[in-house]
This record gives structure tokens, C-alpha cells and sequence, in this order.
């Protein structure tokens, strides 16, 4: 991560949001303007398994699977985002610390 | 406000995560304040943690923010015949919680209200609590030790639990998104699975058209 890329990426947020401000109504409709609220689960799922299935590139199973199995029974049980943090970092390193 | 600590501890968190992939502190607290977006933001590093080019990066991350854009939009009405000035302010801190309570509102003067004070506690908090994480953050020696460097996954887990409780065809989406990129890996250059995965969005929008009617979504 960069100073151009962070740049970048804030002014192109904001020309989004301005961009919904001043000429939504005229400019998105329809099937676009659906399949758009579905993006960010996608993207959000996509990221969230390469970055615990993946090491550099390739498929890999480790401790962070355990972790993240844990942390999935509590995001499913509504624990608060603090406690599903500290479970899934506890599980990952005692799954490291045993194997 | 439960909302505000909510807001907090996920600054803390993103901002956590950011240090202990090597993002330098000033980077993470340029994104808290002018990105304004933690899953933008967190699409961000992600692809690109996980080899993916800095134009994939912000490519992901700008398709996650794209629904910022739709969010505009019904706030815009509330908007109407404003100064420019005052439209251009109120887009920079366009998120969720600020469109949803201008909603509620009846009219547009206490609808403009509640989307101010609502958004200044969402600004306030955010950049608060990634400064505090860019702080922590360096306090930890090595992220593996304690597990912390699943504090990202979890954290996004986390953040599509609460996306996949409004509705089966998010879940769905999600689900068929997640499978994308895992089959995607091996075959394609990094960075790519992530993109593919948005094709779930469309999946998901077919599957709730299939669902009309048995589905309250």
C-alpha cells in the first residue's frame, strides 16, 4: 500500500458518493442499480477466504482455518465484533502452538 | 450509543490489521479520514496482501464502493435546491447508518439534521479508533504469535455475517462468491479470483427474481 494508490482511491470514493449526490436519479437504474447492492458480499467473501485459505499465492490449510472456524460459531451466535476477534486470534495461535 | 463503540473497535481493528501487514501508520491514517470506508478499505489490502496488482486493488475496492454511490441517491432528495457547497460536504461522509436515520425522518430540514449528527459520529469514531489501532498496532512484535493475523478474515467474517442476516440471497451470494475465488486460485493470477468473485452478485440477484414472492428480502 502507497501514497498514490491511497490518494487515488480517496478521490475516486468521494467522485462516487458526489457523483450519487448530484446525478444518480438521471445516471443508474434498474438491473445495475440491483446487482450493485449485492457486490460488496461478493467481494467481501471472495477476500475473506483467500485471505485465510491462501499463502503467497496458493492454496494452503492451516491454523487459520481453525480460527476462523471458531470465529464463524460466534458471528453466528451475534457475539459482539470484539469477541469474535479475540476467539478467532486465541484459537489460531493455541491450533499453532499445539501442532 | 452502542453504535459509536461498534464503530470504534472496527477502526481499531482494520487499522490493527493494516500495521501488521506493513502499511505505514500515516498511510493508515490518511485512508481512515479520506477514504472513509472500511470495507473499501479492507477490499483494498486484501487484494492486494494477497499479490494482487495496486490497479486489481483499487479496482476491488472501488466496486465495493460503488453502492456508496446508490446510497447517494435517496439521500440526494433530501438535498434538493441545497447549495452545491453543501451537497458536495455532505457526500464525503455518504455511508449506511447516516442514509438510514435521514429515512426515518418525516421532513427534509430534520432529515438533513439527523444525517449531520449521525455522520459526525461515524467520522469521529472512525478515525479515532483507526488512530488507536496505528498506535496498538505497533506494540505488537509479531502479528503470527498471537493469532492476530486472522484478526482480518475474522474481521471481514464478521462483516459479512451481518450483510448475510438481511436476506438467503445475500447469504447465497456470499457463499457463491467465497466458492469463486477458492476455485479461481489455482487457475488464475493473483489478484483475479477477487474480481471473478463479483460475479456472485449477479447470481444473487437472479436467485432473489427466483425466490419472488417466498422471500421477504
Amino acid at each position: 500500500m502507497t501514497w498514490p494508490i491511497v490518494v487515488v482511491l480517496a478521490l475516486a470514493v468521494y467522485a462516487l458518493r458526489a457523483t450519487g449526490m448530484f446525478i444518480g436519479d438521471k445516471l443508474i437504474k434498474g438491473r445495475v442499480r440491483d446487482t450493485i447492492e449485492y457486490v460488496p458480499m461478493a467481494v467481501i467473501a471472495g477476500v475473506l477466504v483467500l485471505t485465510t485459505f491462501t499463502t503467497g499465492g496458493s492454496l494452503t490449510l492451516d491454523a487459520r482455518a481453525a480460527g476462523m472456524a471458531a470465529a464463524g460459531i460466534a458471528v453466528w451466535r451475534n457475539a459482539p465484533l470484539a469477541v469474535v476477534l479475540i476467539i478467532a486470534a486465541a484459537t489460531t495461535a493455541l491450533v499453532r502452538a499445539v501442532s | 450509543m452502542a453504535y459509536a463503540v461498534s464503530v470504534l473497535v472496527a477502526g481499531t481493528s482494520t487499522a490493527l490489521v493494516m500495521v501488521n501487514l506493513g502499511v505505514d501508520r500515516w498511510l493508515v491514517l490518511a485512508s481512515a479520514a479520506f477514504v472513509m470506508s472500511g470495507t473499501a478499505t479492507l477490499a483494498l489490502i486484501g487484494v492486494l496482501d494477497a499479490g494482487g496488482s495496486a490497479v486489481t486493488a483499487v479496482a476491488a475496492a472501488l466496486l465495493v464502493a460503488a453502492r456508496f454511490g446508490l446510497l447517494a441517491i435517496p439521500l440526494s432528495h433530501r438535498f434538493r435546491g441545497r447549495p452545491v457547497w453543501e451537497r458536495a460536504i455532505a457526500s464525503y461522509p455518504i455511508l449506511d447508518p447516516g442514509v438510514a436515520v435521514a429515512f426515518r425522518e418525516d421532513n427534509d430540514v430534520s432529515a438533513r439534521r439527523s444525517y449531520l449528527r449521525m455522520s459526525n459520529v461515524s467520522v469521529t469514531t472512525w478515525i479515532v479508533g483507526m488512530a488507536l489501532g496505528a498506535v496498538l498496532g505497533s506494540l505488537i512484535p509479531d502479528p503470527k504469535t498471537w493469532g492476530m493475523d486472522v484478526a482480518f478474515p475474522a474481521l471481514l467474517l464478521a462483516t459479512a455475517g451481518g450483510i448475510a442476516r438481511k436476506s438467503r440471497d445475500m447469504a447465497l451470494t456470499g457463499v457463491i462468491g467465497a466458492g469463486i475465488a477458492i476455485v479461481a486460485t489455482p487457475l488464475v493470477p493473483a489478484g483475479l479470483p477477487v474480481l471473478l468473485s463479483i460475479l456472485a452478485a449477479s447470481m444473487g440477484l437472479g436467485a432473489r427474481r427466483g425466490l419472488k414472492g417466498g422471500d421477504p428480502a
